[in-house]
C-alpha cells in the first residue's frame, strides 16, 4: 500500500468514526434535573445521565461544583434548557471543560428549547430597564407537560443521531414515555378541573407555562420586574389586586423567600404555597412525572 | 473512496450549522456580532495619611504608590471604564478583547487574547493576557470583593498586575479531580519583577490549579504559581505563590447565603546574586486573606487582611492592612460598595481611607468565573 492511498484511507476511517461513533454508554450531562429525567426516560440503559443544577436552587444563578467541569470533559452530549436561562454559568463551565465535542454548534450540544414554542417573547425595546428579561421568551417551559413531550422527542432524535446503533431502543423508550405521559396528563387534568379559571400570583414567571396548560390565570408577580426583588409600593398594589381579583394562591419556588409574599397573603387572603419548579425541588418531585404529581397534589389540597 | 472523503468534509460543517438551535429570532448579522459589554467604576473617597488629608488621586501628585499606604486619595474620580468584545472566531478559535480607559483619558489594551478551543483537554492562549498567577491576578477590578487590590499583589506586580504579551498552554491533567496545569512565556515587560529589556528576557510562568468538591455546597481551589525571568538589573527574579479559596452556599432558599474565603501568599526574590540589588528591595513577600458573606442576593459583607514584609521586612518593616466592606447589588448589573481601610506602615505611619464605588455593567450577560 502506497502512502498516497493510505492517507485518504486513514482520513476516511477517522471521518466515519467521528460522524458515527459507537458508544458503550452515551455520557449525557444536562443542566437541570428536569432534562435529566427526560433524558433518562428516552435513553434508558444506553445512556448515563448526570445533571448540574440541583432542582431546589435557582436555575438562573448556579454555583456549579468544580467536578462538573471534569464530567463535561468526558461528556458525549450536553443538554441545556436554552433561551439564555443558563447564560451566566454554562459557558464558563463548557470552556473550562476543554471538550470540543460538546461546544455550542456541535452535535454533542443540544438546546432543548429548540423543541418548543416560547411564550412571553418580549416586544418593543428590550433593555434591562425592564428587569433581567429573557429576550427569547420565557425559558421555564418544562412546566408544561406537553413541552416535556416535545423535548423528549428532540432528545430521542439527537440520541439516534449520535448513537445510531441503539436507535430502535430510543424509539421504543420514547413511545413508552409518551404513552405514560398521555395517561398521566389525563389524571392531572381531571384532578385540576376544579382549579380551572382560578387566579394566581407567581413570584417570578416560573409557573406561567404550568398555568397555561392547566387553565389558571396569572394576574401578577411578587417581583415587580423579572429578577428584581419586591418593592413596598409594588407589594401594596399587588395586595389590592389580589383582593379585588380573589387570588387563590401565591406560588413561590423553593429558593425564593416566601416571607416576601407574606404581606400580600395577609392583606388579601391568598394562600402562599411553595411549589417545586424542577425535579428535585421538593421531596416527591423525584422524576418528571413526580414533579407534576407533587404540583397537582399541592395545588388541589393547598399543602 | 475519494468521493466519500469529499462528502464527509462537506457534510460536517452543514451538520454543525443545523445542530445550532440557539440563535432564536436573531438575524444572521446580529448573531455574528461579538458579544459586547461595557463596565464602569466611579469612586468617591477620603484618605488620611498620618491624619492629614491626602490629595485627590486625579492630581497625579499622590498617584498611588502601592504598598506605601496611599489608596485613592481624597475626592471623586473614575476608577476605570472598560469595553469587552467576545466571540468565537471560527470552529477552532475564540477571541476576547478588553479595551480599558484607566481614569478619564487614554485607551489601553487590557486584554487581547485568541484562544485555541479545538484541542481536547487543552487551551492555547495567545496575546495580551491577564496571566494565571494565583487568583487575584486573573480577576477584573470590577469583579473583586474590595475596591482596591491586595497590598502584596500591588507591591509585587504593580497596579496593573502581571499582564503581558505572551502565550500559554493550559492542560487538564488526567487526575480524578479538576486539575489544570498552565505553562507560559511572556515578553518579560512587568517592570516590578522583570523588565530586563534583553532580547531574550522572557518571563516564564507556571500555574497549577486544582478544584475540589468538599461537599454538595462547598468547594475548594488550591493553586501553586511560579514566575521567573531577568529583572531590570539583569539578575534573575523568582516569584512564587500559593493560593487557597473555599467557596460555599446554602441550600434551597438559603442559596443566597454565600461564603468565599480567599487567601494568597506571594514571595518575590529579585536580582538573584546580583550585588547591585539592595537588600531592602531584594525580597518582597506577603499575604492577604479575604472573607465575604452574602446575607441576601442583594447585600453582602466582607473584609480583607493584608500583610507585606513576610518573611523579611520590606521598606524597612512590615505593613499591615485591615479592610471592611459592604456591598449592595440591586441586580447583577449594578452595585455600590463602601470600604473602610486602615494600613499600618513601617515607621509608625498610618493611612486611613473611606471609599465608595459605584459599578455598572451594560451589554451581554456577565459570565461568572470558576
Ligand atoms: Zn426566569
Amino acid at each position: 500500500m502506497s502512502f498516497r492511498s493510505f492517507l485518504p484511507g486513514v482520513l476516511c476511517v477517522a471521518g466515519l468514526l467521528a460522524s458515527s461513533p459507537a458508544f458503550a454508554t452515551v455520557n449525557v450531562i444536562t443542566t437541570t434535573q428536569d432534562l435529566a429525567s427526560l433524558a433518562e426516560a428516552v435513553g434508558g440503559s444506553n445512556v448515563k445521565v448526570q445533571w448540574i443544577a440541583r432542582g431546589d436552587l435557582d436555575p438562573h444563578f448556579v454555583d456549579a461544583k468544580p467536578s462538573y467541569m471534569l464530567k463535561l470533559a468526558s461528556a458525549n452530549l450536553v443538554i441545556s434548557v436554552g433561551m439564555e436561562l443558563e447564560v451566566g454559568w454554562l459557558p464558563p463551565l463548557l470552556s473550562g471543560a476543554g471538550n470540543p465535542k460538546v461546544q455550542s454548534g456541535t452535535s454533542g450540544y443540544l438546546e432543548a428549547s429548540a423543541a418548543i414554542t416560547p411564550i412571553e417573547v418580549p416586544d418593543g425595546t428590550i433593555d434591562r430597564s425592564r428587569g433581567d428579561l429573557h429576550p427569547q421568551g420565557n425559558p421555564h417551559y418544562w412546566l408544561d407537560p406537553e413541552n416535556g413531550r416535545k423535548v423528549a422527542r428532540l432528545i430521542e432524535a439527537r440520541l439516534e443521531q449520535i448513537d445510531s446503533a441503539n436507535a430502535a431502543s430510543y424509539k421504543s423508550n420514547l413511545a413508552a414515555f409518551e404513552s405514560a405521559l398521555t395517561s398521566k396528563e389525563a389524571a392531572w387534568t381531571s384532578a385540576m378541573a376544579g382549579m380551572k379559571g382560578s387566579n394566581i400570583i407567581g413570584y417570578h414567571t416560573t409557573f406561567d407555562y404550568l398555568a397555561k396548560s392547566f387553565g389558571l390565570n396569572v394576574v401578577g408577580f411578587v417581583e415587580p420586574k423579572p429578577g428584581i426583588p419586591p418593592t413596598p409600593q409594588h407589594t401594596l398594589d399587588l395586595t389590592a389586586l389580589a383582593r379585588s381579583s380573589n387570588v387563590k394562591y401565591i406560588l413561590v419556588e423553593p429558593f425564593h423567600n416566601g416571607a416576601d409574599a407574606g404581606p400580600i397573603s395577609s392583606g388579601s387572603g391568598a394562600k402562599v404555597v411553595t411549589l417545586p419548579s424542577s425535579v428535585g425541588g421538593l421531596t416527591g418531585a423525584d422524576s418528571y412525572f413526580g414533579l407534576f404529581d407533587t404540583i397537582v397534589r399541592i395545588l388541589t389540597t393547598g399543602a | 473512496m475519494r468521493t466519500l472523503l469529499v462528502a464527509v468534509l462537506f457534510l460536517a460543517p452543514a451538520a454543525v450549522f443545523a445542530a445550532d438551535g440557539g440563535t432564536g429570532g436573531q438575524t444572521f448579522l446580529s448573531a455574528m456580532n461579538p458579544g459586547i459589554s461595557a463596565n464602569g467604576l466611579f469612586l468617591a473617597g477620603a484618605e488620611l495619611d498620618d491624619g492629614v488629608f491626602a490629595k485627590p488621586s486625579w492630581t497625579g501628585e499622590s498617584a498611588s504608590m502601592p504598598g506605601k499606604g496611599q489608596t485613592f486619595g481624597t475626592g471623586i474620580s473614575v476608577q476605570e471604564m472598560e469595553v469587552q468584545l467576545t466571540a468565537a472566531v471560527d470552529p477552532y478559535f475564540k477571541a476576547n478583547m478588553v479595551l480599558a480607559i484607566p481614569g478619564t483619558s487614554g485607551l489601553e489594551l487590557e486584554e487581547g487574547v485568541v484562544t485555541v478551543t479545538s484541542i481536547p483537554r487543552m487551551q492555547v492562549n495567545i496575546g495580551k493576557i491577564k496571566e494565571p498567577f494565583g487568583r487575584e491576578n486573573v480577576t477584573h477590578t470590577h469583579a473583586l470583593l474590595t475596591i482596591d487590590r491586595a497590598l502584596i499583589s500591588q507591591r509585587v506586580f504593580g497596579e496593573e498586575g502581571l499582564n503581558d504579551v505572551g502565550v500559554n498552554v493550559q492542560y487538564m491533567l488526567p487526575l480524578p479531580w479538576y486539575s489544570q496545569l498552565t505553562l507560559g512565556a511572556d515578553a518579560g515587560q512587568n517592570d516590578r519583577v522583570l523588565g530586563s529589556g534583553d532580547p531574550g528576557g522572557f518571563g516564564y510562568l507556571a500555574h497549577w490549579k486544582n478544584l475540589l468538591d468538599i461537599s454538595d455546597n462547598y468547594s475548594a481551589e488550591i493553586g501553586v504559581s511560579g514566575l521567573t525571568g531577568l529583572d531590570d538589573i539583569g539578575g534573575r527574579s523568582l516569584v512564587g505563590g500559593i493560593d487557597l479559596t473555599i467557596k460555599g452556599h446554602g441550600a434551597g432558599r438559603h442559596q443566597w447565603n454565600r461564603l468565599i474565603w480567599q487567601n494568597e501568599f506571594i514571595l518575590a526574590d529579585k536580582g538573584g546574586s546580583n550585588p547591585d540589588r539592595t537588600t531592602d528591595d531584594k525580597q518582597i513577600g506577603g499575604l492577604y486573606s479575604t472573607l465575604e458573606y452574602s446575607l441576601t442576593r442583594e447585600f453582602w459583607l466582607g473584609g480583607r487582611f493584608d500583610m507585606v514584609g513576610l518573611p523579611a521586612p520590606v521598606d524597612g518593616g512590615q505593613t499591615f492592612g485591615g479592610t471592611a466592606i459592604a456591598v449592595i447589588a440591586p441586580t447583577e448589573f449594578s452595585s455600590f460598595r463602601v470600604q473602610a481601610q486602615r494600613q499600618f506602615l513601617p515607621g509608625g505611619h498610618t493611612a486611613d481611607s473611606l471609599t465608595g464605588q459605584l459599578s455598572f455593567v451594560i451589554g451581554v450577560h456577565p459570565a461568572h468565573s470558576y
